[in-house]
């Protein structure tokens, strides 16, 4: 699997399993290995299609999850930890491979824009990174870094103090090398 | 008798074959990029290209499958007379159908689905909606 990634040009893969135990085969560099707390997904939950869930963990008034869905394929998804078990967005696989991300970072940028504004404004980034990451950080339209979180238990989720234009999501391992950009400003 | 009670079952199976009055679904599946033009009726004050919008409805779920990895990401998510708000889909995912729910998005009643081209590559996939 390693040398079909580097063969492939990949710097780096990162697979998710949305069952029970152990996340990836032992030695797997680039994957999410926290596997959460079985919680029951809430009626809500389940007009999504999700079957399952377990909480991975929550980060201020955020939870993420993984799951599966009533065909049982993997998913991710996270909601208000006020309400356990519901989850807001869900990403889950079209079939029973699991989730296969060509990045160490599942990225999910929250944007509105309202009339008149004529532009993006970041209102929450939310995310899944593999067991090698450690920092995220967002920056502006213009570069600067506006908000960062650390990555524990595979996620993070960031809100930005001030309101601004969506710009670059930045992702380093726990060496501070850089692992993971997406430049949101064009969008 | 029998025709008292072919009346009960026509009315009963009419009743049971109409959608409930915010019932329904939505899709368009094309290719979303920065030089396409919209479909569907988006928002006056955001129409632009590489949108796909479906009509007003009290959706529960704006969604995108993709068939493909790719290095760019669409914004899913809903309109309102005087708000877009949405996700960007994480692209670099293969194969799979990713869902936002309006309350999610401090959104809700009456609303436009939406999905429309945001970074990287012209994209082929299927946005979606369903009430």
């Amino acid at each position: 699997m390693v040398c079909l990634l580097v063969a492939a040009g990949l710097t780096a893969a990162f697979l998710v399993r949305a069952r029970t135990g152990p996340a990836a085969p032992p030695g797997y560099p680039s994957t999410i290995g926290a596997s959460g707390k079985p919680v029951t997904p809430s009626a809500a939950s389940r007009k999504l299609g999700i079957a399952s869930l377990q909480l991975i963990g929550t980060r201020g008034n955020r939870a993420f999850y993984r799951g599966s869905d009533a065909d049982n394929h993997p998913c991710l998804g996270a909601g208000d930890a006020s309400n356990l078990g519901t989850v807001g967005f869900t990403l889950c696989s079209r079939d029973e491979r699991p989730l296969i991300a060509s990045d160490p970072v599942i990225a999910v940028p929250d944007v509105q824009m309202t009339e008149g504004s004529g532009r993006w404004q970041l209102v929450r980034l939310d995310g899944f990174a593999a067991d090698s990451v450690a920092r995220v950080t967002a920056t502006d339209s213009a570069g600067v870094v506006v908000a960062e979180a650390q990555v524990v238990d595979n996620v993070f989720s960031i809100v930005p103090a001030t309101a601004v234009e969506p710009g670059t999501i930045k992702a380093y391992d726990r060496n501070g090398k850089l692992v993971f950009s997406h430049d949101y400003s064009g969008g | 008798m029998n025709r008292r009670l072919l009346s009960v079952v026509a009315v009963a199976a009419s009743l049971a074959l109409t959608p409930a009055a915010s019932a329904g679904i939505w899709s368009w599946t094309g290719t979303f990029s920065s030089t396409n033009p919209h479909t569907g009726p988006c928002i006056w004050w955001h129409s632009g290209q590489g949108q796909a919008c479906s009509g007003w409805n009290y959706w529960n779920t704006s969604a995108v499958n993709n068939g493909a990895a790719n290095d760019g990401s669409l914004l899913v998510g809903f309109q309102n007379n005087n708000r877009i708000r949405g996700k960007y889909d994480p692209e670099g995912v293969c194969c799979a159908t990713f869902q936002v729910t309006p309350g999610e998005l401090g959104m809700g009643g009456y609303l436009i689905a939406q999905t429309e081209y945001a970074t990287g590559n012209p994209y082929n996939a299927t946005a979606w909606a369903s009430a």
